[in-house]
């Protein structure tokens, strides 16, 4: 009898997503030479459709990103995005955008999708927008507690690591408020004990003991949650297992470029130092890292060109000199 | 081969600091674990600082002059040991060496669970290259820019270095050297010792009054830093100044309570007290923040000297002038090479702009964003687990039931590391950090081994502790 009740209770609770709601189908499409996927224009009310659903499928494990742009603010920007895990295989992900987000406002006009590792791992992300219940609100809280805050560095440097959330809130907001709830039933559990025993004052060690268990146990879960993420981390890098330290490199490095710092280290002369033009973000820092004692100089001799964007005036000054293969080589001095 | 390498690079430094800390510090004092891993981390930083010495004297660093420098000052130590007899290690401690026994389950899964963090730690920082930018740009290239020079002193080494302190580049530069080849994954190998040193310094320190299951727990809770583990497995020098300055500052807060009973100078005390000096300059060799660091921990404790133990500096002053010589023989080099230009020069542009935003009103608004950033940061938005709650609990209980002199002592240098933390954001360029998030994480981390040792000893069971 318990069991059907529950059912029914859950039936309930799923029923306006089937009758009430519009869902609205965002078709992804990638972007041509941009490492992203992004929408066809939409006019979603963002207060009735509050839950995004993705179905995608990856080769590798990561993260990513997805903006939106409103009739409010028409620019895709940090403030107004969500940041997930992407998991091996075929998965749907739920988001119930409102919860995690306070820049889903007004009336949704668009999504991008940016993928913060090989767009090519990924393929043909469909999804919709829907009005989220309670099945969709649990698998987008969890989701969101397993997601990537808590568990991965913000940006490149290691500067910072932001707390796990739930529903747009710091996990901790709730632990306080559980262990702040603990706590006033402690005291007041000592308090009545000091004004009934006249004679013996009861003990402030079982007061402290009872409230360190609490603590530890509050914390016991955090670190499961954190052991998990460890888990993931050590499986994602188990394949560097057993390789040369060239292949290694050649793996933490995205596509083919270390294979062009090894075949710029094979074709620069000895003890020359290089100009460079690099398109990604600290392939430069890299390329100085590994080249060395091939030191780095602007407007030195030989000029390292990888997916650069076409400068016109370096061919008034430079001339091929090694290439790997198009938009990687090495350029010398014109003398 | 490589093992021998690896032996090479880890038993050298190991010897070093057993001798160098035999030297300065009593048989008996020390738990034979804490002894291991202080003998380890000190000779980590021994080692920069012979290597920093001998470019100046034309020495090559090379594995031959390196080592031939280390036998040298290890015979030197050794003469002097060998008429002491009073070495570090002692036959007896090494023959009693057993498992510990009777283990109740909740200590061995804590200890299953601090090795599940061990060997993550390891596995990390060695199965793959730096890919850490600032790693990088700074402390790997210039690490393999000396073992290919066999010196820093180079325009290149010299523009990388700048004005930074050198353990992160000559403790890599180390690595690379006696392992004879450029392996950017064996390059990180010291982070993960310190990473145990520091918890088993750590739990040594809280066994010396704790029961051991509530010790492992605290020590397991240090373990446990989502953002201080991730930092164990790069190339930063962020966790070496954590472990060196929170070792520090403990012994520090061990000498304090040693002393606050007693009229007189124990053993145990004075070897505390030259223990925190001396961890104390090498955490100078490691970022240039260990000036204030250095500055917070030095004026606490001459204060606390002159206000309530001005007999006992009077009757023993030679006990502590001993350890302040040992500080400033081991920070001298640095300072003569460049510390105390940037020293002064960081404490006029301070005083500058003090003085500057005394009559500008945006100081005050500038006061106002470091304090929610430093509450939202703390509390909610990084990942500290409960550490900065639990702190405001303890403080609470503290001043309730617990407040002694010793445990006051080190919330005072608790809140100075914080109030550090407003004067770095508050005055020019770093507030823009603040703004960006870049770096208050990485300067919390320092205090928060010091912000859980503080806690442990609130929360202690032994209410004479």
């Amino acid at each position: 009898m318990k069991i059907k009740l529950v059912l029914i209770a859950l039936v309930m609770l799923v029923l306006p997503t089937i009758t009430l709601a519009d869902d609205i189908s965002i078709d992804f499409k990638p972007v041509q030479g941009q490492p992203y996927w992004a929408s066809s224009q939409i006019n979603a009310d963002s207060a009735e459709l509050n839950t995004l659903i993705i179905s995608l499928s990856a080769k590798e494990n990561g993260t990513a990103r997805i903006f939106w742009v409103n009739n409010y603010d028409p620019q895709f920007n940090q403030i107004k995005s969500l940041w997930f895990k992407i998991k091996k295989g075929d998965h749907t992900y739920s988001f119930n955008i409102a919860s995690q987000n306070q820049g889903w406002i007004g009336w949704t006009k668009g999504f991008i999708l940016f993928p913060e590792m090989d767009p090519a791992a990924i393929s043909l992300p469909q999804a919709k927008l829907v009005s989220g219940n309670l099945l969709t609100n649990i698998q987008s809280g969890w989701q969101e507690f397993f997601g990537p805050y808590g568990r991965n560095i913000v940006g490149y440097t290691i500067n910072t690591m932001p707390s796990p959330t739930l529903f747009g809130r710091s996990i901790y907001v709730y632990i306080y408020w559980l262990i702040g709830l603990s706590l006033l039933l402690f005291f007041a559990n000592y308090f009545i004990l000091l004004i009934k025993a006249k004679k013996k004052k009861p003990a402030y060690g079982a007061l402290i003991k009872k409230l360190l268990l609490v603590i530890t146990c509050f914390w016991l879960i955090l670190e499961a949650s954190t052991l998990i993420s460890n888990w993931n981390n050590l499986q994602s890098d188990l394949p560097l297992i057993g390789k040369d330290i060239e292949t290694k490199r050649a793996m933490v490095n995205q596509g083919d470029f270390y294979a062009f710092i090894q075949f710029c280290e094979q074709k620069l002369p000895v003890a020359v130092s290089f100009d460079h033009r690099f398109g990604k973000i600290y392939d430069d820092i890299k390329a100085v890292y590994y080249l060395y004692p091939h030191e780095y100089q602007k407007g030195a001799e030989y000029l390292l060109v990888y997916d650069a964007p076409a400068e016109k005036e370096i061919n008034l000054y430079y001339q091929p000199f090694a290439k790997m293969r198009e938009n990687a080589y090495i350029l010398i001095k014109r003398k | 081969m490589l093992i021998i390498n690896l032996l090479v690079a880890l038993l050298v430094p190991f010897t070093l600091g057993t001798c160098a800390l035999s030297s300065v510090i009593s048989r008996n004092g020390l738990r034979l674990m804490e002894k291991f891993f202080l003998a380890m981390l000190a000779g980590i930083a021994l080692q920069v600082i012979l290597m920093f010495i001998l470019p100046f004297i034309k020495i090559p660093l090379t594995l031959a002059y390196i080592l031939a420098g280390d036998l040298l000052v290890c015979l030197v130590m050794a003469i002097f040991l060998f008429f002491n007899k009073s070495f570090f290690f002692n036959r007896n401690e090494l023959s009693q060496l057993t498992m510990p026994q009777g283990l109740t389950w909740i200590e061995i899964s804590l200890m299953a669970l601090m090795s599940l963090k061990f060997i993550y730690v390891f596995f990390e920082a060695l199965i793959k290259p730096v890919i850490d930018i600032d790693a990088i740009s700074m402390y790997s290239v210039g690490a393999k820019a000396i073992f290919i020079k066999h010196t820093f002193l180079d325009s290149f080494i010299l523009q990388t270095i700048h004005d930074k302190p050198f353990f992160a580049y000559l403790s890599q530069a180390w690595l690379l050297i006696s392992l004879q080849s450029f392996n950017d994954c064996l390059i990180k190998l010291f982070y993960p010792i310190i990473f145990i040193c520091l918890l088993g310094v750590f739990y040594s320190q809280a066994r010396r009054f704790w029961p051991r299951q509530f010790s492992l727990l605290f020590t397991f809770l240090l373990s446990s830093f989502p953002f201080m583990v991730f930092h164990a497995t790069t190339a930063y020098v962020d966790f070496s100044q954590t472990a060196y300055y929170a070792i520090s500052t403990i012994y520090l807060f061990l000498f304090i309570k040693e002393i606050d009973q007693k009229t007189q100078l124990t053993i145990a005390a004075h070897d505390f007290f030259t223990l925190s000096l001396v961890f104390l300059a090498f955490s100078l060799w490691i970022k240039r923040g260990g000036i204030f660091l250095a500055a917070i921990n030095l004026v606490s404790i001459i204060m606390y000297l002159f206000i309530f133990k001005r007999k006992l500096l009077a009757s023993q002053l030679r006990s502590f002038i001993l350890p302040a010589g040992y500080f400033i023989l081991l920070t001298l080099p640095w300072i003569i090479y460049s510390q105390a230009s940037i020293f002064w020069g960081t404490l006029g542009v301070a005083t500058q702009e003090v003085a500057t935003q005394a009559s500008n009103t945006a100081a005050g608004s500038n006061f106002q964003v470091v304090f929610s950033t430093l509450l939202n940061k703390l509390f909610l938005y990084s990942d500290w687990h409960l550490l900065w709650g639990m702190f405001i609990l303890a403080t609470l209980f503290c001043l309730w039931k617990k407040t002694t002199r010793p445990i006051l002592f080190l919330l005072t240098i608790i809140i100075l590391n914080i109030f550090a933390l407003f004067f770095d954001f508050s005055l020019g360029h770093a507030f823009a950090y603040l703004l960006d998030g870049t770096l208050l994480d990485r300067l919390v981390m320092v205090s928060t081994p010091i912000v859980l040792f503080y806690c442990a000893e609130v929360f202690s069971p032994n209410p004479n502790s």
